[in-house]
């Protein structure tokens, strides 16, 4: 994963082109490919931007797709001279930690005729990926590369080695997991930049709730992205990084489980059963519920949605008030265990401040 | 131990070093039917410290790598399978993994240190995998064997736990002739401090070259320029 600009390199991102990628895949048992655009509604929502989803679908027996970028080359030829085509490469590197695979997939590049860079990666022609060989998340990012041993950095006046990067996409990431967790588990969770967006400036995460929900966040704080996406399991980034999705958790998890519940108790009001409810929620109420509507009733069984409807219409009619102001705070802070998230920063604020003091 | 109870460990947080250690008690053959195959692998010992530590792991590794080829040739995705791991250290390496990891055991058969049965835990993360007191062995001779096609540098990978444990538990272990370059050129460092440095250093120079591009020469050339650059008296602005 590259976070922030590399520090040696003059580049920058290579944008997606357009209406140029092609994601196909195919079901067990058949023969034919299916494309994006062919596949039914319940499907579609497995090609996210940068993340598809296959998490807990065990009817795929394999994917391709084809990856097209552009690049304006004009600050990697203001660094390091103008290049030409044997001296870059462009490809994708594939990582899965649960096979223990990295790997180099070479794709193909032109500079057209006013001097962008095009590049292109089509999976079919050297990266099979078969779902069941693979396990977890695969991560796949989008890089060119210079093959050249003897490129100089002008403007750093450093020398740069063969397989340095020159210019990046942000990784795709395939998700395989059986069984997803957390936000990820309903969410689409995607990078953005809020800049556009009017009255989310301030704002570093925003929720789209409609029945492919998406949880954006604000790409424009590159301090918060850098510590969301790093990977360490301990030490001080890992414990800012558990904090702060701990408080996005939080915030998010409360305001879907309103609205389930808001949902909820207007078909109750119709005089509707569990079952009917549950077939009359919209998708991502349905879904809220599904994966965190057990936290406000804690009996029956977790994972069947009709027991947490029918235990829903007893607790309901107590009232609401206090399902919302306060079981739901007090039941989230123990499913996401905020509390040891919050002693992790605290005791990581009492190391600094001790170590000042011996400083 | 049936295969449910192997994958309820999973979740150790769940469970806990302390009803892990108390899973020895019940044990059955091969529990996975999805696997088509065989496992036929002595029973080894391991030293809990020592001279023999290391050489005695080195063996198991060599000898588990080996049984598992036939078993990974029928069904290649059993070595992904976490329970899979953890079968083997509860069942089959299991006198050797509670000497290696729990001390041995007191005279009533209870483990001398319940803690160390976080070992037989697996997981998918790269930090699971490396602290999974079996898979850690199978991952010190299968990178030995795609890097040199023998077993020459298990030793080596495996001779020093921190080291092992740096290498491994970041991307750059998923290399294997990165993984033996490190491994072979780190030992040259005696300060623990040093070797964290330029391992952290590592990952920083790996955020801006694609080590997939590069042949093994240059890959210990760019060990050996860490190495250079951030160990001792060099630049001390990372990891610090």
């Amino acid at each position: 994963m590259i976070k922030g600009y590399p520090a040696y390199t003059c580049f920058g991102k290579l944008s997606p082109q357009d209406g140029q990628t092609k994601k196909l895949l195919r079901f067990k048992g058949q023969a034919a490919w299916v494309e994006e655009s062919k596949l039914e509604a319940a499907d579609s929502v497995i090609w996210g931007e940068e993340k598809w989803d296959f998490s807990g679908r065990t009817n795929i027996e394999d994917i391709k797709f084809v990856l097209s970028y552009k690049a304006d080359p004009k600050q990697v030829f203001d660094a390091y001279g103008k290049l030409s085509a044997d001296e870059l490469e462009f490809g994708v590197r594939v990582w899965n930690f649960a096979t223990r695979r990295r790997s180099w997939h070479k794709g193909s590049f032109k500079v057209n005729t006013s001097g962008n860079i095009e590049a292109t990666f089509d999976s079919s022609l050297g990266l099979h990926i078969r779902l069941a060989d693979f396990d977890g998340k695969i991560e796949i990012t989008p890089l060119l590369l210079t093959t050249s041993s003897a490129l100089r950095d002008s403007k750093r006046k450093i020398r740069i080695q063969r397989g340095t990067i020159l210019g990046w996409a942000d990784p795709i990431v395939i998700d395989l997991q059986a069984k997803k967790t957390g936000l990820g588990s309903i969410f689409d969770i995607r990078w953005k930049s809020f800049a556009a967006d009017e009255g989310a400036e301030n704002q570093f995460f925003r929720v789209e709730w409609n029945h492919s929900p998406i949880l954006y966040l604000n790409e424009d704080n590159q301090m918060l992205k850098q510590v969301l996406m790093t990977d360490a399991p301990v030490g001080r980034a890992a414990r800012v990084r558990d904090a702060i999705n701990s408080l996005i958790a939080h915030q998010v998890i409360s305001g879907v489980l309103s609205a389930a519940l808001f949902e909820f108790c207007a078909l109750e009001e119709n005089g509707l059963g569990p079952t009917e409810i549950i077939e009359d929620l919209s998708p991502q109420n349905e879904a809220a519920l599904r994966q965190w509507g057990w936290m406000l009733t804690h009996r029956g069984e977790s994972a069947r949605i009709d027991d947490i409807a029918s235990d829903l219409l007893q607790e309901i009619e107590s009232g609401m008030d206090t399902i919302l102001a306060e079981r739901v705070a007090a039941r989230i802070q123990q499913e996401i265990n905020t509390a040891k998230a919050v002693d992790e920063l605290l005791n990581a604020l009492v190391e600094d401040v001790v170590n000042n003091v011996e400083d | 131990m049936s295969k449910i109870k192997v994958q309820r460990l999973i979740n150790a947080d769940q469970w806990g070093s302390e009803r892990i250690a108390n899973a020895f008690d019940h044990k059955v053959a091969f529990p996975f039917e999805e696997y088509p195959g065989d496992l036929y692998l002595e029973s080894f010992e391991i030293a809990s410290s020592g001279n023999r530590l290391v050489e005695t792991e080195v063996n198991l590794a060599f000898a588990l790598h080996q049984a598992l080829l036939p078993l990974r040739t029928a069904s290649p995705n059993i070595v992904r399978d976490n329970s899979f791991w953890m079968w083997l250290g509860l069942d089959v390496c299991a006198e050797a993994m509670i000497e290696r990891w729990c001390g041995g055991r007191k005279s009533d058969g209870t483990l001398k240190t319940p803690n160390g049965a976080s070992y037989f835990v697996a997981g998918m993360s790269l930090r699971a995998q490396v602290r999974c007191g079996v898979k850690r062995l199978w991952i010190a001779a299968e990178t030995s064997q795609r890097c040199e096609g023998d077993y020459s540098h298990v030793h080596s990978l495996l001779v020093n736990r921190d080291i092992f444990v740096g290498i491994f538990e970041r991307t750059c272990g998923l290399d294997a002739e990165l993984a033996v370059e490190l491994a072979t050129q780190l030992q040259e460092i005696t300060k623990e401090d040093d070797r964290r440095r330029v391992l952290t250093a590592l990952q920083v120079v790996l955020s801006t070259v694609a080590i997939e591009l590069l042949n093994r020469r240059e890959k210990a050339d760019l060990v050996k320029f860490v190495i250079d650059e951030f160990s001792s008296s060099g630049l001390k602005v990372l990891g610090e």
